[in-house]
């Protein structure tokens, strides 16, 4: 692995680049073409952000190339699908949409960097393709037949598309003689890039011939004048060179379709010349990759031509049989010449061309002897296109075959399984029999033909031919019993299976007709399979299966007792054992609730005794199975039972003895923390949700737990204060945060419940941004409101504590954001807010109803923007002081909370805010009576705190809390002195 | 490593079955058929064959009484003589349907004709490639008369008289000694002919196999008379002379279809019970299994095809269901059905067939059908006649199982599945074509 592709692989998250523009683009290209898109994309991306533009113009080209090879893969993926007749993994249109997203951006470099240009020759390709596509085709090598629909629809643009690109390979051409002053000689540089420009317009040529149907005869005619004209001239210069041949193979390909297209039987027997001389001038050589696929080419197409000459193809009117021989002299060649290729798809389906010629001569044997081979060897190269044409060639000749010799019986009978696999039962019937009839050696028959004869009575089974099924599948068995063979022979297996498919089939026969003779018969071979195939799964579960049956029905007390009865010789032993305490778990959570403390200790119960019992046979590995899962019930009723520490007990039991297994995909985690949780254990609780996310990050278990340790956390640290309250807070923020983070949509409340908790932990910032986020979802404007005031104050509270690290005229301009916004929500008419201090000092003008209720309900601003419009430095408002405003707000939340609310009064919760107003206020009296605009406001403020200061002493002597008492009183002494 | 490729490459080439060999089809003393590769033949006359063959991968010698032959498979498109060439070419262009001239393509009859009559010795150094040898014009001969029979067939009258004379020169030839020199009038290719001197074949198997080529171009010509005393001939000569027993089942089946020909059913059938007769007659002197075995086969085959007959008529009205039934009954029970499954499962056929047709028995019609359509998997015409009346004959057992207080559901759906099998296992099969045209 080289340096470039070792620091891909470490650079995955952010690919940096770092060679030139060219190697950067080279690396991109080979990633791209390693299927590595992603990757290639990456460091295109890095080029395109390079600060040197030609990276930039590199990298912008290189998404150009990538977007193309996206659009040759996928029309190559789809294409081989359809022939393969599986799912194409892209539609047709994605496949459009590519090249046409490809197409524009190529078109740019081209008109940047001229006609004889790299990207010039990119875009005929990318030109070529997409008419090839679009009119059925998907690739150069692509072989199969266009459809004619496709033709109908899309030969217009077709046509376009290859006239531009054949263009643009004349000035590719044009531009490169002139840069070799008239002519590109062998011994130039540019001789390969003129060459392959020639190649391509030849084939854009060959191929823009062929989108015209039969019907437009005079317009295929003119266009395939016009490719032999430019092929005959290519082959002509380039005679002693392989793309030479090339040219006189894509000539001979031409030719045939001359010969189909327009009946002209000379232009097939041209066609066979020319493509003879192909398949004798090449000689086949690995090191030259080309040669392997021409000869298979010119091969398959002479087979073709031959062919449709023998049978009169097309508009051919006199059909030659002689020609038949051609082709299978040419099969021959085949043999001879084909080597290393002899499993590439061209040669395969030469071979079935053969292989046609001998069927249409009558001589079926042969034609299916050779698809037979085909079908081996395309089934073993992964050639899936050749598999199914192979498969259909032999299913249309096989019942020619009289049988024995033609294929071997192995092959017969996988035909037969993947004929049947399609739902094509007589077919695969017929070469099921094939396979009976081609078994002559004793080893054939036990192995195969028995077996061919289970597998259609499977087939009629499973095509509802029941009695069809059943009497085959009966005479197997008899068949098995009459041969004396043991045990441990193949076609005990075979009878076993058969003998239970006669047991499925007559049971219907037997359920539909209820007639005594058909259910005695039923009775029969199902004695016969429970006496005789004792070791077959179906019958060795029998009583396990009535078990079941009733689990099914949910009759579970029943079904406990029948699993628990199944003796120890069963093979289903271990797993009716494990049912029992699973049955009492059914009753207790769905079937019979309301005694689910009963079952809960039955399953218990049968959970111990399950584990007792499989903990000493670790020698069994059904056992070890049981003894773990007998476990995880015991945890899971002691869970349900409340039986915590034993439940705890339990779960690390089952930890220790089975580490980094998790069948219950992380319920063991979800039932350690609850038990956890139960006892106190928080920080416990708190390691084991740490360690379930980091080994199972997907279970759908971790949000709840998550939720519930989130909320325990919650819950502890609420009636805390100090550090302890803020750090618990966070770690209760972290968990909320991983909440929102692995939830799809997070909602508005989620962001308010974070930004609630992250207030508590004293992350103000994170809170602001969580409060706008919720604004931000929020769908009752009342509720955006709120949030966003919560937001303004997070931001405010965050500046006030970072006050001292932060630039003061930052610090002003956050205090005067939040006061204007504080004023915007609590004042939302401009007039007022024109006329604060008035407005605000006369009671009966402020606030609205509406937002009177709306403060009734959520004070906490007034106090918040009363401490903001108060706040020392903070800038007035214009001809105002924002002191007196502070006090007035201060007034407006004492009327919507008591000082001492009635117990159980929606008040209480406020009265933390009415103190801290009130304390608030007589702050702001006494900076007022120190810091007046004039000595009578002074005085003023100083009378008006002393006596608010001592009225609440008198009637609130305790408070909310000594410290306030202390603080109240310091206030009320200080006033006292200024007034 | 050329040479390594190459010999590779032989061994392929010689196991691909191709028009190019020649090859041999022949039954043993085991009563085994064997195909094998033909490489060269080294004495050919009417009591004894010997030439050697490729089997297994090796050349091994090989020797037969003619009546042993099955099939013999002369020309090799790849053999550097081109009259062995034209051979293999004719043949192919016969198993294509291409046997007349069509446009400027040379048909199967011209390249014969110019095999039959060349007497060509090659030009000095060219003699292995252009040389005509006399079992080359033999063989031309004979497939002459095959080509030509072929085209009187398609309806070309002229062709059977033309074919009648390449007998009558066939004959002649064969009794002149091998390679001598023999005046006669030979086509010449402008439509008219013109008189040369060929060459002799001597003594040859071929002989009854012209026999029977000049019984059935008479019974193409409707000269039944003609055709019966020929086929009459080959018959009562077949014991004596050691014919092989395909071309005796052929002498007395096609006797017995021209003799049956327009007349009553029954009394068609008892023609082909006759036949039945004759053939288990001549099993009996049969000088080895292999014989016995292929006309008693045979026997019971006209045996049914008689029963086939009834069956037909009754069909149409002209007896009551009950006569082929019981016949097929008694084919069925015979001590020969139990040793040829043929017959047994044909008459099973015939018994459900019947059955069918009378509506009655649903569920024996139903179960004997089905057991020939699960074993008769080596004999398609039973398999694909009984698919076409099982389709039938499921909703009718359905039915009676609805009527006894089951549900045929099941049968009833089945019918359809029977017939689409049908379909598609032989769908060029007449059943196939009737089940469609219903």
């Amino acid at each position: 692995m080289n340096a470039r592709w070792i620091a891909s692989l470490l650079l995955l998250g952010g690919v940096a680049t770092a060679g030139t523009a060219t190697e950067d683009l080279n690396f991109a290209q080979r990633l791209s073409a390693r299927g590595l898109n992603g990757m290639a994309e990456k460091v295109l991306d890095e080029m395109v952000g390079s600060r040197d533009p030609e990276k930039q113009r590199a990298g912008r080209y290189g998404k150009a190339l990538v977007t193309k090879q996206e659009a040759q893969f996928a029309a190559l993926r789809y294409v081989l699908a359809l022939e393969a007749r599986t799912e194409p993994p892209f539609t047709r249109e994605r496949v459009i949409e590519l090249y046409e997203s490809a197409i524009p951006s190529i078109q740019q470099f081209v008109k940047a960097q001229g006609p004889g240009s790299d990207s010039a020759f990119l875009l005929a390709d990318t030109l070529q393709e997409f008419a090839e596509f679009l009119v059925g085709g998907s690739y150069p090598d692509h072989m199969a037949e266009k459809k004619e629909e496709l033709v109908d629809a899309n030969k217009d643009q077709a046509e376009k598309l290859f006239e531009q690109a054949i263009q643009l390979y004349r000035d590719v051409i044009k531009a490169l003689e002139k840069k070799n002053n008239g002519e590109v000689g062998l011994d130039s540089d540019d001789y390969g890039a003129a060459t392959n420009a020639e190649y391509q317009m030849c084939i854009a040529q060959f191929r823009l011939a062929l989108i015209y149907p039969s019907s437009a005869r005079a317009r295929f005619n003119a266009r395939a004048g016009d490719a032999e004209e430019v092929l005959d001239e290519f082959v002509a210069k380039h005679y002693d060179e392989l793309i030479g041949a090339f040219a006189l193979q894509k000539m001979g390909e031409l030719k045939y379709h001359v010969a189909v297209r327009t009946g002209d039987e000379d232009a097939g027997q041209v066609a066979l010349d020319y493509l003879e001389s192909v398949i004798t001038q090449v000689d086949e050589d690995p090191t030259v990759p080309g040669t392997i696929r021409i000869i298979g080419e010119a091969l398959y197409w002479y087979g073709k031509t031959a062919n449709a000459l023998g049978r009169a193809d097309g508009k051919l009117r006199k059909p030659n049989a002689a020609r038949f021989g051609d082709t299978i002299r040419m099969g021959r060649q085949l043999k001879q010449r084909v080597r290393y290729g002899a499993k590439t798809r061209p040669a395969l389906l030469a071979e079935l061309e053969v292989a046609d010629a001998l069927a249409a001569q009558g001589n079926y044997e042969p034609a299916v002897s050779i698809a037979g081979e085909v079908l081996t060897k395309a089934r073993s190269a992964g050639e899936t296109s050749v598999v199914g044409t192979a498969t259909d060639k032999l299913t249309n000749w096989v019942a020619n075959v009289s049988g024995a010799g033609a294929l071997p019986p192995d092959l017969m009978s996988q035909i037969g399984d993947s004929l049947a696999a399609q739902g094509l039962t007589a077919k695969a019937v017929t070469f099921y029999e094939k396979a009976v009839s081609a078994s002559n050696t004793p080893e054939e028959i036990e192995e195969i033909a028995n077996d061919a004869w289970r597998k259609i009575a499977a087939a009629y089974r499973r095509d509802k031919r029941y009695i069809a099924a059943g009497n085959i599948a009966w005479r197997v068995v008899q068949d098995f019993q009459k041969s004396g063979q043991g045990e441990d022979s193949a076609f005990y297996q075979t009878a076993s299976e058969a003998c239970w498919q006669a047991v499925q089939a007559f049971k219907v026969v037997s359920e539909s007709t209820k007639r005594s003779g058909d259910k005695a018969k039923y009775d029969e071979v199902l004695k016969t399979f429970r006496d005789r195939f004792p070791d077959h799964p179906q019958n060795a579960d029998s009583a396990f299966s009535e078990a079941l049956d009733l689990y099914t029905k949910e009759q579970y007390e029943e079904a406990a007792k029948r699993f628990k009865a199944i003796t120890s010789s069963s093979p289903s032993y271990w797993s009716a054992q494990l049912r029992v305490p699973v049955c009492y778990r059914r009753l207790a959570v769905e079937k019979d609730k309301e005694n689910a403390q009963k079952w809960h200790e039955a399953t218990l119960k049968a959970a111990q005794d399950l584990y007792a019992l499989a903990s000493k046979r670790s020698d069994v590995p059904q056992a070890k199975s049981a003894a773990r899962t007998a476990l995880l019930m015991q945890a899971g009723a002691e869970h349900s039972l409340k039986q915590w520490e034993a439940a705890l007990k339990s779960r690390d039991r089952v930890f220790a003895a089975y580490p980094g297994v998790f069948p219950k995909k992380g319920f063991e985690y979800k039932m350690k923390i609850d038990a956890q949780l139960a006892l106190g254990q928080l920080k416990e609780a708190e390691a084991t949700l740490a360690e379930f996310k980091s080994k199972l990050k997907g279970s759908s278990f971790l949000r709840r737990t998550n939720f519930d340790v989130y909320k325990a956390l919650r819950d502890k640290y609420k009636p805390l204060g100090g550090r302890e309250r803020a750090q618990m807070a966070g770690r209760a923020a972290q968990l909320y945060e991983h909440r929102i983070d692995s939830s799809d949509k997070p909602g508005a409340t989620d962001f308010w419940f974070l930004a609630d908790v992250l207030a508590d932990a004293e992350r103000y910032s994170d809170a602001g941004t969580a409060y706008a986020e919720a604004a931000k979802l929020a769908s009752k404007p009342g509720q955006r409101d709120a949030w966003t005031l919560l937001a303004a104050e997070m931001k405010y509270k965050d500046a006030r504590l970072n006050k001292t690290k932060m630039d003061p005229r930052t610090y002003r301009k956050i205090i005067g954001e939040t006061r204007d916004l504080f004023t915007q929500v609590l004042l939302p008419d401009a007039k007022q807010r024109e006329e604060l201090l008035p407005i605000l000092a006369d009671g009966s003008k402020w606030p609205s109803k509406k937002r009177w209720r709306w403060l009734a309900g959520k004070p906490g601003p007034l106090l918040t923007a009363a401490a903001v419009y108060g706040e020392k430095g903070a800038p007035s408002p214009k001809g105002l002081d924002g002191r007196w405003i502070a006090v007035r707000l201060i007034d407006r939340l004492h009327q919507l909370t008591e000082a001492r609310p009635e117990e159980g009064s929606k008040k209480a919760r406020f009265v933390n805010l009415w103190w801290d107003g009130a304390q608030l206020q007589l702050e702001l009296y006494l900076r007022i009576a120190e810091q007046g605009s004039s000595a009578a406001h002074s005085k003023k403020a100083a009378q008006y705190g002393f006596s608010f200061s001592r009225r609440i002493i008198s009637q609130y002597p305790s408070m909310d809390g000594p410290e306030r008492v202390a603080d109240i009183k310091r206030l009320s002494k200080q006033l006292e002195a200024r007034k | 490593m050329k040479q390594i490729v190459s010999t590779l490459a032989l061994v392929l080439v010689l196991s691909f079955p191709a028009d190019a060999l020649e090859t041999i089809r022949y039954f043993d003393k085991e009563g085994n058929v064997v195909t094998a590769e033909l490489i060269t033949v080294t004495k050919a006359t009417e009591k004894e064959f010997r030439a050697r063959i490729r089997r297994g991968g090796r050349n091994r010698p090989l020797r037969l009484e003619p009546r042993q032959i099955l099939e013999l498979r002369r020309g090799d498109r790849d053999a550097i003589n081109q009259w062995s060439k034209s051979l293999a070419l004719g043949k192919g262009m016969m198993a294509a349907g291409q046997i007349a001239n069509q446009g400027t393509a040379s048909g199967a009859e011209e390249t014969f004709a110019k095999a039959a009559y060349s007497t060509e010795r090659g030009t000095r150094g060219q003699e292995a490639t252009e040389r005509a040898e006399p079992w080359q014009n033999m063989y031309g001969a004979f497939y002459l008369i095959e080509a030509r029979l072929a085209l009187g067939k398609q309806g070309k009258k002229d062709k059977l008289n033309e074919a009648l004379e390449a007998i009558a020169q066939f004959r002649k030839r064969s009794s002149a000694r091998a390679g001598a020199k023999l005046d006669m009038s030979v086509p010449d290719y402008k439509g008219g002919s013109r008189e040369s001197r060929v060459f002799g074949f001597g003594a040859n198997r071929l002989g009854p196999h012209v026999d029977l080529l000049e019984a059935r171009t008479f019974a193409a010509l409707g000269q039944a008379d003609k055709a019966k005393s020929a086929y009459d001939k080959i018959i009562s000569d077949a014991p004596t002379k050691g014919y092989p027993p395909n071309l005796i089942v052929a002498a007395v089946i096609e006797r017995t279809n021209i003799e049956a020909s327009g007349k009553e059913a029954q009394e068609q059938e008892t023609i082909y019970r006759s036949a039945g007769t004759t053939l288990r007659g001549l099993a009996g002197r049969q000088p080895d299994a292999f014989g016995k075995e292929k006309l008693t086969l045979a026997a019971n085959k006209a045996m049914l095809q008689g029963a086939d007959l009834l069956f037909e008529a009754a069909k149409a009205g002209k007896y009551g269901i009950n006569v082929p039934l019981n016949r097929y009954k008694q084919l069925g029970d015979s001590t020969e059905a139990r040793k040829d499954e043929a017959l047994r499962l044909g008459a099973k056929a015939g018994i459900g067939m019947c059955l069918v047709e009378e509506g009655k028995q649903g569920e024996l019609a139903y179960t004997t059908l089905l057991e020939v359509v699960t074993d008769g998997y080596r004999y398609p015409e039973q398999v694909a006649r009984a698919l076409y009346y099982l389709a039938k004959a499921a909703p009718l057992y359905g039915k009676e199982i609805d009527g006894a207080g089951g549900s045929g559901v099941f049968l009833r759906e089945e019918g359809d599945r029977w017939k689409k099998d049908l379909q598609e296992r032989f769908p060029s099969s007449k059943w196939a074509k009737k089940a469609k045209s219903e």
